[in-house]
């Protein structure tokens, strides 16, 4: 068969917060793992496996942050999840009753609801005995997807540049628990919320990382204008190659203006029965404190953007996949053109677009994500002018490529640092940057220390990098659950503190330590000498 | 290696009764153990026991049994009353390190914070009885080494360590800060000097010359820079990632919900 004449590398990030509450039986946040396992990735694996089936290739990147690998890996939070589930199911269970005087099109949702969370907990403790890294690595030993990594808590980089030991423990962090995980060394990185600053590369050389990625404008304004712009990858003088992500190709799916997720026939993410239904009969899928929240059982349909949720229609689910055949006609037939105009341009060299996005916009905010991405593949199948394709392969093909280094640059707002540094979180970064200062010191001082001061340095080595996690001050910035996230800064730093007057005044609260041990012990397998300046 | 449904069943019969040598064999097949042909049922015994405990040992290291702290962490709450794993205190105001902290926002603001010591403090209130305390920011030239510009310069108040923002006039540009005492003819006099950075890049280089890697070869080749392909043109940047960031703002506040 002749070549595809353009290559377009999908690439998925999923990541959370490490967030864990083992003194708690339920904690709010720790939804936020449960509903993006439900909604998003055990949706992936279903549709790896419906591809697979049916002898469909499909390739794409995938890229799990360390903390989101260490919490698929709590045996607690699998338990927990588990119950969660079982919950949900018990909640189907009682809709199907419900409903059956009402609307047969939402009985039958409630069925499908039913069916969907059974096929979920089969997956999740049958076939792959609650850990949900071996599915990802299944697939990805099968040559389908492309496993990558993030820095290690997600911390965002460019603010620790002064700090080159800080750097360096956010990669060698990443890379170790890959390694743990996955047997081997991650190929790529997906830089926290895609932010790079001149010199970065230089750091992830130096841990055998070939391949990053930037936005666009880290192309327009690299030291030498990429001659192929973001369609071809680039390398830095520090070796490492560089994909940018092509504006188009995330626009079409991202935005809820001109993106495909706002269609009407969409399901609608705000109607959900954790708020309609009454208390009693909600409380026990609920917050137990009666804090309503989303259960992701809905039955209706977006129908008209500015109506009110009272007056949203009746979602039906053959209709929405008729939405997502004909907008994944329309995403080739767009690919297929883009890629004709760059071929005809590009000399020589093959097109490459790159599509980055957050995972969770799959399944868990757009409902339909995961079918478009299959029936991307389904019918990109025939198409005899694109095909896709995950870095590594790309890369293989390279033979001429241009050196320059990108412009600095993250994926929000502005295209800069602003989204992280503003006046709603900067007061945590004097904070963080003493407590990432002391680490340095302390990793420098303690070539020899004992058991106890070890397990100190190496839960202090915790809390500095949970600090460090980009999600804190991104909840500050937009608005959510801002008390948890500015309670997580502080907690993490009056415990490294804590610790360290420990330390210091050799006076070690063993039980206080262990306590602190219990709750984050993200990184077990890894010392605090990664701190260090050597 | 996970042991399967079917495989649970003949585990349980195991460990509960006497299983028979064909028990044995399927057990031992299921566990992926290679057996000899002429092995006898303790032989067979002893191998599925040595992989049985491999399997829970490894399974053990790669999961992390967070229960098995939770009768210890129990007991320590009631004896110490630990805090919860969400209670926090306020944090400290100043930390004895003394600083003066540039970090880049965007191609034309920095955020500046400084803490200084009790000690400078002091210092500090002797200095300023006839003058200000001010921060000044100089642009560093890359032209000429020696010459430095002062940017920007603002009056503080000593009381607190604090923090504000600074609008710069050039992209691409490296900058440093001092704290410092001003007296009323202006001359000032460097008390914490800052880190140094670079402002981001908002503007396009252009050059004679390109660099090319040859992978296969090894070698770096410089090239005149050719023709502009119309490459720019083809994608307006109207998906730039302030329109993603919007477009995902709203797709949390008003479409699609959020956490």
């Amino acid at each position: 068969m002749k070549s595809k004449k353009g290559k377009i590398l999908l690439l998925l990030h999923a990541h959370l917060p490490y967030i864990h509450h083992p003194d708690f039986e339920y904690f709010m946040e720790e939804r936020w793992l449960f509903e993006a396992i439900t909604e998003t990735y055990i949706p992936l694996i279903k549709i790896f496996k419906f591809l697979e089936k049916d002898n469909i290739p499909f390739k794409l990147t995938i890229s799990l942050s360390p903390t989101l690998m260490a919490m698929f890996n709590l045996k607690d939070l699998r338990e927990k999840y588990h119950k969660y589930l079982l919950k949900l199911i018990e909640l189907t269970e009682k809709e199907i009753i419900r409903t059956k005087d009402e609307d047969p099109k939402i009985h039958q949702l409630a069925q499908h609801y039913r069916r969907e969370l059974i096929e979920d907990i089969n997956i999740f403790s049958e076939e792959y005995n609650q850990d949900i890294l071996k599915a990802f690595k299944e697939f990805k030993d099968k040559g389908y997807i492309e496993v990558i990594t993030s820095n290690g808590t997600h911390g965002y980089l460019p603010f620790y540049r002064d700090y080159p030991e800080a750097i360096k423990a956010q990669i060698k962090s990443a890379v170790l628990t890959f390694k743990k995980y996955f047997g081997d060394h991650p190929k790529g990185m997906w830089l926290a919320e895609c932010a790079y600053f001149k010199g970065l590369d230089k750091y992830l050389s130096d841990e055998d990382i070939r391949y990053f990625f930037v936005d666009t404008h880290g192309f327009t304004y690299a030291d030498s204008k990429p001659r192929y712009g973001v369609y071809r990858p680039i390398i830095t003088p520090n070796k490492v190659f560089v994909f940018a992500r092509d504006p188009e190709s995330s626009e079409q799916i991202w935005s809820s203006e001109v993106g495909y997720p706002g269609d009407p026939r969409y399901r609608e993410f705000y109607k959900d029965i954790g708020y309609d239904r009454e208390d009693d009969y909600i409380r026990p899928y609920v917050d137990p404190s009666g804090t309503r929240c989303n259960t992701g059982i809905k039955y209706h349909r977006i129908t008209n953007k500015s109506l009110s949720l009272d007056k949203k229609e009746i979602y039906d689910l053959s209709e929405a996949m008729n939405a997502v055949k004909e907008h994944v006609s329309d995403y080739l037939f767009k690919k297929t053109s883009q890629i004709r105009k760059l071929s005809a341009i590009l000399d020589e060299e093959e097109p490459v677009i790159v599509a980055p996005f957050d995972a969770e916009l799959f399944g868990h905010w757009w409902y339909e994500g995961p079918k478009f991405l299959e029936e991307l593949f389904r019918q990109s199948f025939e198409n005899k002018e694109l095909e896709f394709s995950v870095p590594s392969e790309i890369l293989q093909t390279v033979k001429k490529v241009q050196i320059t280094y990108p412009g600095e640059t993250s994926w929000g707002a502005g295209g800069y640092h602003d989204v992280w540094l503003n006046g709603k979180n900067d007061w945590i970064y004097k904070h963080i940057h003493e407590i990432t200062e002391r680490m340095i010191e302390k990793a420098n001082v303690f070539k020899d220390p004992t058991n106890l001061q070890k397990r100190i340095l190496n839960q202090m080595m915790r809390e500095v990098l949970l600090a460090q996690a980009s999600d804190w001050p991104f909840i500050m910035t937009t608005g959510t659950t801002i008390e948890y996230a500015k309670n997580r800064v502080k907690y993490h730093i009056n415990r490294f503190l804590e610790l360290d007057k420990m330390l210091e005044k050799q006076e070690i609260n063993d039980e206080k330590l262990s306590f602190y041990e219990w709750i984050d012990n993200i990184f077990r397998n890894i010392g605090y000498t990664i701190f260090s300046s050597d | 290696m996970e042991v399967k449904e079917l495989d649970k069943k003949l585990l349980d019969t195991f460990k509960v009764d006497e299983p028979t040598i064909q028990e044995l064999r399927n057990i031992a097949k299921n566990l992926g153990i290679k057996l000899k042909r002429n092995m006898n049922k303790k032989e067979i015994l002893k191998a599925v026991r040595k992989e049985i405990k491999r399997i829970e040992e490894s399974s053990n290291q790669r999961v992390e049994k967070v229960s098995d702290y939770t009768k210890l962490a129990k007991n320590l709450q009631n004896q110490q009353k630990l805090p919860k794993s969400n209670e926090s205190k306020e944090l400290p105001q100043k930390y004895k390190r003394e600083k003066l902290k540039l970090m880049p926002v965007n191609p034309n603001w920095v955020y500046v914070y400084w803490n200084f010591s009790e000690k400078s403090r002091k210092k500090l209130k002797k200095l300023t009885k006839n003058s200000n305390i001010a921060i000044r920011i100089i642009k560093k030239s890359t032209e000429d080494l020696g010459a430095e510009k002062k940017v920007i310069e603002t009056d503080l108040k000593l009381d607190q360590n604090g923090n504000t923002y600074f609008h710069l006039p050039q992209d691409n540009s490296t900058y440093i800060a001092f704290l410092g005492v001003k007296d009323k003819k202006g001359e000032f006099t460097p008390f914490i000097e800052s880190n140094e950075i670079t402002t981001p890049s908002s503007s396009m280089k252009s050059s004679d010359k390109e660099e090319w890697f040859l992978i296969k070869e090894g070698k770096i080749v410089k090239e005149d820079k050719k023709e502009e392909p119309a490459l720019w043109n083809i994608e307006k940047h109207s998906g730039s990632s302030e329109t993603m960031f919007i477009n995902k703002r709203e797709f949390n506040d008003t479409n699609f919900g959020s956490h």
